[in-house]
């Protein structure tokens, strides 16, 4: 193996991201009847956020070969999953394979965080009886995707995609992104779970922002 | 090797050859915490596990054996390396003491009865066992979460009374087992409890607190011709009233050729609810709420426990279905 190279210039890719066409109305689904005083009487799906102009938020952008790049000169924030009013908070969030997450209650009745390493295999499986508290757990070391619920509140679900590097980042709630990366070719991966993945080859000199711009349509919903 | 020992080697293989298929041969078994398990003891493993497990467990350790068929709950898949009784957080690999546990004593209430396979073999079928998976080679069994000491020794009926509270109340060092679990307190006595928990007014005149629901887990009920699930269980949160508990026996039962005392009941209780259940709902609460609230909520289980599928308990359950919010 050859040893890590060291980036001599940066630059960055930005972008925005679009779903063009009319969004379909998110689902509600009831909450039960001891939560209401704190969660309300129904939970919306949040697996399609779409904003003003069709901005799409939660949209995971990744490198595909970010694990051969030198590490990024600053490190992203610790990624937090929070729990409020009954409901994940990101929907979505892209970490680092084997890192740590941050879980946090802000909700005064009791929770439990299960996560699974694949599709079907528990791999934590926390309590948080606790307003206010926070626990920190360790992700599956192998890269996919990390489905997170609470048995307690079955409507409560999300996701969180893991790489074996830390060039990844989420589409805020304006569709926009931003992500720095070292100079040279790169193919930038844009994933969301209802849309069909899409790739997209980029030149990045030192010093300049490249821009990368999606749009998918509804009509590619799953 | 003496010319007897060739003569019954032969023979021993020609009554093998005749059953059916020969045995398989087995490499060395590397775990991923250092241990090698030896060829021979893989190869007696599956010799006892032929005899004893595969009937339900199936030849291919999916749980998807012959008599398994319709089982409910389903014979575990080894082959998932998830088990619900690992003395470990729950989801990680289990220790060989609480493989070996649930071998010897078995599981209350399931055709997983308590096998009596020699104390020389239970080592090897566990060994076995870990063929099943690629976990095992890959990540080292969790830490055994140990029983620490009961701080309510002596003060049963004050730990059944804080128990209480930690079971129907989440937050301020509770649990909130009856966000799951079915609730054991009729409802102006519930909302009462909450209000003072939450601040806040808690209507629960149409709620049912009195009905568990099921939840998902991630034990398969089917699986494909590779052996990959393709539905999994749904498990009801026991009601302890009624519901058998699976590594907890009526007290006065000989378990594990002893006396099942109360004591080691409250333990079995602890053991569990710290740890949770792998691959079902119940999580982990070891550490997410105070020891003595963990300890308090094993006394008040096992007051439940003791009522099981007694006329007290019938009666208790009316009365709770019948129970207004509003004080009577």
């Amino acid at each position: 193996m050859n040893p890590a190279p060291t980036a001599t210039g940066w630059g960055t890719i930005e972008g925005r991201i679009r779903l063009s066409g009319t969004p379909p109305k998110p689902t509600l689904q009831p909450t039960t009847g001891t939560v209401v005083s704190v969660c309300g009487e129904q939970a919306e799906d949040r697996s399609l956020v779409v904003g003003g102009e069709g901005s799409l938020a939660h949209v995971v952008v990744s490198l595909k070969e970010g694990a051969a790049l030198p590490a990024p000169r600053t490190p992203g924030p610790e990624p937090v999953l929070d729990q409020k009013r009954c409901i994940y908070d990101p929907p979505v969030m892209a970490a680092r394979a084997g890192g740590t997450l941050v879980l946090r209650n802000s909700d005064p009745l009791v929770h439990n965080v299960r996560a699974a390493s694949g599709s079907n295999r528990s791999f934590f499986n926390v309590a948080m009886p606790l307003e206010g508290m926070t626990v920190r757990r360790q992700l599956p070391a192998e890269p996919g995707a990390v489905p997170i619920r609470c048995d307690v509140h079955p409507w409560m679900r999300s996701l969180v995609r893991t790489f074996d590097h830390a060039y990844f980042a989420t589409t805020g709630a304006d569709g926009r992104f931003r992500l720095e990366v070292p100079e040279g070719a790169h193919t930038v991966v844009l994933w969301h779970e209802r849309l069909p993945e899409v790739a997209r080859r980029v030149n990045v000199k030192a010093g300049e922002r490249v821009q990368v711009e999606q749009t998918w349509d509804v009509a590619e919903l799953k | 090797m003496s010319p007897r020992a060739l003569l019954l080697t032969a023979v021993v293989l020609t009554v093998a050859a005749c059953r059916s298929k020969p045995a398989p041969t087995f490499e060395p078994l590397k775990l991923a915490d250092g241990r090698v398990v030896p060829a021979a003891t893989l190869s007696r493993g599956h010799a006892v596990y032929t005899h004893y497990c595969a009937s339900c467990h199936g030849e291919r350790g999916d749980g998807q054996g012959p008599a398994g068929r319709g089982m409910r709950p389903v014979p575990r898949s080894f082959r998932q390396g998830l088990f619900k009784f690992g003395g470990v957080a729950a989801g990680e690999l289990p220790t060989d003491d609480a493989l070996k546990r649930t071998l010897r004593r078995g599981l209350h209430g399931t055709p997983m009865f308590a096998w009596d396979v020699p104390e020389s073999d239970v080592d090897a079928v566990v060994q076995y066992l870990k063929t099943f998976s690629p976990r095992w080679k890959e990540e080292p069994p969790g830490q055994p979460l140990a029983l620490s000491p009961d701080p309510w020794k002596g003060r049963e009926s004050e730990a059944v009374e804080r128990g209480k509270v930690v079971y129907h109340v989440a937050g301020a060092g509770n649990a909130g087992c009856a966000s799951c679990h079915v609730s054991y307190l009729p409802r102006a006595e519930l909302a009462a409890l909450m209000r003072k928990a939450l601040g806040r007014e808690v209507d629960l005149s149409k709620a049912d607190p009195y009905t568990a629901r099921q939840r998902d887990s991630d034990h398969a009920v089917e699986v494909d011709a590779k052996g990959e699930p393709t539905l999994m269980a749904k498990v009801l949160p026991p009601d302890f009233l009624f519901h058998p508990l699976r590594t907890v026996w009526p007290e006065g039962e000989d378990v594990e050729g002893a006396p099942y005392t109360a004591e080691r009941q409250r333990e079995d209780l602890y053991r569990v609810i710290a740890a949770g259940v792998g691959g079902a709902a119940m999580p982990t609460w070891k550490g997410a709420i105070p020891e003595e609230n963990l300890w308090a909520l094993a006394y008040y289980v096992q007051s439940l426990v003791r009522l099981r599928d007694t006329d007290e308990a019938r009666a208790l359950e009316a009365r709770l279905r019948a129970s207004t919010q509003d004080a009577e």
